[in-house]
């Protein structure tokens, strides 16, 4: 082929030299080479078998010799497995540049064709192709800007942008991250094929980091009735995007990731509307049409009410929940999951600090109680505590044995340098306001949200110079389109929201219940040597709180923590190998009461006024998943609710303090207030269960008048 | 969390920190003085809750970027008591009927008191509705003059909402006289939902 090729040159150039002479201008006698080489591909990036390729990366081939740049197109430059790109030619070399990111783990083969010739129109020879597997999903071969910086994704003691850095999870198994970098590394899943509500304040559907994988027309607002909750009133940040972004950020080479990057998105705007409750239930998987909330596979609601009284909740809305976990999901039941709250030293109350007559904060217990939520006392719920980056129980996470598990939820983020900056004083060194938030989607752009300005104002931040946007960071937040001070158990819920989703991809079968027994089962002891909190009273020291106990079937568990800090990789692979079915059919014993008391609570005593009540097997096992009381008191002289704990004592010895002492509760008595613990899981529901409740107050009388308790399991 | 509400926290700025100290406590003796002028009203009960209606107290929502205050003088309201999630309550002119009004384009709601806990709730003027036949959904909101919110078929429940101007309470009664429904209840807003 090459020496006939060579001869058709050869002929056309002898007519060309009788006709006007071969390339002489001036009959100078010049001599001509003609030039017969074939061009070839000297070298290639990636070499040929080159591993670990990053997603984005151009892909070149170096050539022998100049091309006639036209012949180097997409159509003689090419990539299989349906990757497309635009091609350009400079030099000696060809580049193939993907439109998008290539896939993770995954054998390409790059093509150039015999169409491409060299500037005396000699082609390629012979096909040339070459291989290159690009790297395994991972935080570390991410493009996307931000991940490096996503401390709760896989924390590496990097500082989110503040002045602090956490502690780096090593092991995996510290809890300072919710380790699911080896569930991409190994696995590859990112939540495909699960759909996660985010029942919220808003959700920002066209944000250029979450729009991928917002589900199209299946969001709702009901401030409107569209399907658009974009939040157009906040201007300080929509809560629900930042949320959003936790979950669910896509994997595009912009901004950040969430825990579950391929995961579907619906937006439910509740918290921003009239808060009806047939909207609540609407948004919580009971309607099908405007919105359809039927077909979520789990429901993240980093909301809560901050009640100071007792509270109760509404019995449809717990039908709801019921109708949720029973039927949802082909009748695996959708997941729930839900912020613990965040007002450990304070939730509006003059009952949290000693300066304002409160006692919570100088005892060191919680002044509100998980357990003040009534969305918060049912099994249906996963209610999720918030940790720093060092894998401790932020300050602000309220505490209780309502709490299933934790995750990151973070700090706020900020920098010194931001303060003075602006001209500000800063808190002192060493504030818990520079250690690492949570880095997320914000409202787009630079007038709204909690990334507003390239100029800080005054009092009202922004107090990082990621917030700062614009220039600032070598223009890594230019356009004001995320934020790194997200925090609160609003951020733990997502977190946890996006483990779920990989869980749920790893295995589709589990239902709601095998879910949270994973969760149980995998997660990390954090805070290990938590000491109790053992305050004095009149007759006796009395413990406040509990230090971590280990219940009677072998589960860890703490007021502050539940089971523990989710592990994203033990819990996909306890999922992968979970056997469905073993926890059998979802029962409770319904309410046990201890009929009419006339018990005294002695002030500011040890002894307080106890109950016992006889508890038969729950379901065909008779192994407990959750429990609930519920007291009544009688309040005849100036007593308060805040000043009783209620501690409940399981027929195994195990005991959960299920409201402290001296918290932030007011009002005068309980009639009818839940309290829900998670300490007794896996235990025998069979047997005398003990109540006490015990007036850590000197003053105020209070009468114990009934004890009620409703053991869910199986 | 609202990172604005913990900038006020932690640079514990004393001026604007005083003077919300001080409206706060305007409301809180507002809360009082409406409470003490609303004794003998109409008694509710709903979510097992005991509720009595607060005769001169109204809530208005907030529109967008709306300050309270502003949403009180648009609702031609007296003196704000609190907010409550969209919700702004204020004193008014005393009405003995639980109605929604509707006035310049400005829609009021009956507010009430929680007997036990002394927390003030909202009427949106719906009532949660349990039916001994869901077919019957929509007769039975024609035949009592209201409006179907949703349907909750599997619920065995549907929320309906009463017309601009008539009594939820009479409303409520006269559905549970009715021999087709299981159960009626006003539905009040008293815990809202925030951000965590």
């Amino acid at each position: 082929m090459k020496q006939a090729r060579g001869s058709v040159a050869l002929a056309v150039c002898m007519i060309t030299l009788l006709l006007a002479g071969c390339g002489g201008s001036g009959g100078g006698g010049t001599t001509t080479t003609t030039d017969t080489t074939p061009p070839t591909v000297s070298s290639t990036s990636p070499a040929s078998s080159a591993a670990g390729i990053a997603p984005n990366a151009a892909i070149t081939a170096t050539f022998s010799e100049t091309l006639a740049a036209s012949s180097v197109t997409a159509t003689s430059f090419t990539l299989n497995n349906g990757a497309t790109g635009t091609v350009t030619y400079s030099g000696t070399t060809a580049t193939f540049t993907p439109s998008s990111n290539l896939a993770y783990a995954t054998v390409y083969t790059a093509t150039i064709s015999t169409a491409v010739t060299d500037v005396a129109s000699n082609a390629m020879a012979s096909t040339y192709t070459w291989t290159f597997t690009t790297g395994g999903l991972s935080v570390a071969n991410l493009t996307d800007p931000l991940a490096a910086q996503q401390w709760g994704l896989h924390n590496t003691a990097q500082n989110g942008y503040a002045d602090t850095v956490g502690v780096a999870n090593t092991t995996g198994t510290l809890g300072t991250d919710v380790n699911v970098d080896s569930v991409y590394t190994s696995y590859g899943y990112t939540g495909k094929g699960v759909t996660v509500a985010v029942v919220d304040s808003g959700l920002e559907i066209a944000h250029e980091d979450l729009s991928a994988n917002v589900v199209s027309g299946g969001s709702w607002n009901f401030i409107n009735n569209s399907t658009d909750p974009t939040n157009a009133t906040a201007t300080t940040g929509d809560h629900g995007t930042m949320v959003s972004g936790l979950i669910a950020m896509a994997i595009n080479g912009i901004g950040g990731v969430g825990v579950a990057p391929n995961a579907k998105l619906k937006g439910f705007n509740f918290i921003s509307s009239s808060q009806l409750l047939a909207d609540h239930v609407a948004s919580l998987g009971g309607s099908t049409a405007s919105p359809n909330s039927s077909d979520v596979f789990i429901f993240n609601q980093s909301t809560g009410t901050s009640n100071k009284t007792e509270s109760t909740e509404n019995a449809t809305l717990e039908a709801q929940y019921a109708y949720g976990t029973s039927t949802l999901r082909g009748s695996k039941g959708a997941l729930y999951v839900k912020s613990a709250g965040n007002g450990f030293t304070d939730f509006g109350t003059a009952k949290c600090s000693t300066a304002s007559g409160g006692a919570a904060n100088a005892l060191g217990v919680s002044c509100q109680n998980a357990n003040f939520d009534p969305d918060n006392t049912l099994p249906y719920n996963i209610v999720v505590a918030a940790l720093d980056a060092k894998g401790v129980k932020v300050s602000y996470s309220s505490a209780g044995s309502t709490i299933w598990a934790s995750a990151p939820g973070g700090y706020y983020g900020r920098n010194t340098a931001a303060y003075t900056a602006a001209g500000l004083a800063p808190p002192a060194t060493g504030s818990i306001a520079f250690d690492p938030a949570m880095v997320t989607t914000d409202q787009s752009g630079c007038s709204l949200g909690e990334s507003v300005s390239t100029t800080p104002t005054a009092s009202a931040g922004p107090f990082s110079f990621f917030n700062w946007g614009g220039t600032n960071l070598s223009s890594i937040n230019l356009n004001c389109n995320y934020t790194n001070a997200m925090n609160g158990t609003s951020s733990a819920a997502p977190m946890m929201s996006g483990v779920i989703a990989l869980i749920l991809e790893a295995n589709p079968a589990l239902t709601w219940r095998e879910v949270k027994d994973i969760l149980a089962k995998t997660a990390v002891q954090v805070d290990a040597s938590r000491a109790a909190i053992n305050t004095a009273l009149s007759d006796g020291t009395y413990t406040a709180e509990q230090a971590w106990v280990t219940n009677a079937a072998g589960f860890k568990f703490h007021n502050w923590y539940g089971f523990g800090a989710v592990n994203g990789k033990a819990a996909v692979d306890m999922a992968r190998s979970y056997t469905s079915g073993s926890l059998g059919i979802f029962a409770n014993t319904g309410w046990i009461s201890s009929g009419t008391l006339s018990v005294v609570i002695p002030d500011n005593s040890v002894a307080g006024a106890s109950a016992t009540l006889t508890v038969p097997s729950v379901g065909t096992s008779g192994k407990v998943e959750a429990v609930q009381i519920k007291i009544a008191t009688t309040n005849i002289l100036n007593g308060w609710t805040g000043d009783l704990g209620i501690e409940l004592t399981s027929p195994s010895g195990t005991k959960s303090i299920l409201k402290n002492i001296k918290d932030g509760l007011i009002g005068s008595n309980f009639v009818a207030m839940v309290f829900n613990s998670n300490a007794f899981y896996g235990e025998s529901s069979t047997g005398t269960w003990t109540a006490k409740v015990v007036d850590g107050w000197s003053s105020g009388t209070q009468t114990l008048t009934n004890v009620q308790i409703r053991v869910y399991g199986h | 969390m609202n990172i604005r509400l913990i900038t006020l926290l932690i640079t514990l700025i004393t001026l604007p920190t005083l003077a919300q100290a001080a409206g706060k406590s305007a409301a809180v003796a507002n809360k009082a003085t409406v409470m003490q002028n609303s004794k003998n009203s109409t008694s509710i009960i709903s979510n097992q809750q005991q509720y009595q209606l607060l005769t001169d107290v109204r809530a208005a929502e907030k529109l967008g970027g709306e300050q309270p205050q502003q949403t009180v003088a648009r609702a031609s309201g007296g003196k704000l008591v609190e907010t409550k999630g969209s919700f702004v309550i204020f004193t008014a002119a005393p009405q003995t009927k639980a109605s929604v009004n509707s006035s310049f384009g400005t829609t009021s709601y009956p507010t009430v008191m929680n007997l036990h806990t002394q927390g003030i709730g909202v009427l949106p003027g719906t009532l949660s509705v349990k039916l001994k036949n869901m077919s019957n959904a929509t007769a039975v909101a024609n035949d009592h003059g209201l409006g179907v919110v949703r349907v909750f078929a599997h619920l065995q429940a549907v929320f309906y909402r009463v017309k601009p101007g008539q009594d939820v309470v009479v409303a409520a009664a006269s559905l549970s006289s009715d021999p087709r429904v299981a159960s009626a209840e006003v539905e009040v807003i008293e815990n809202v939902a925030t951000s965590q």
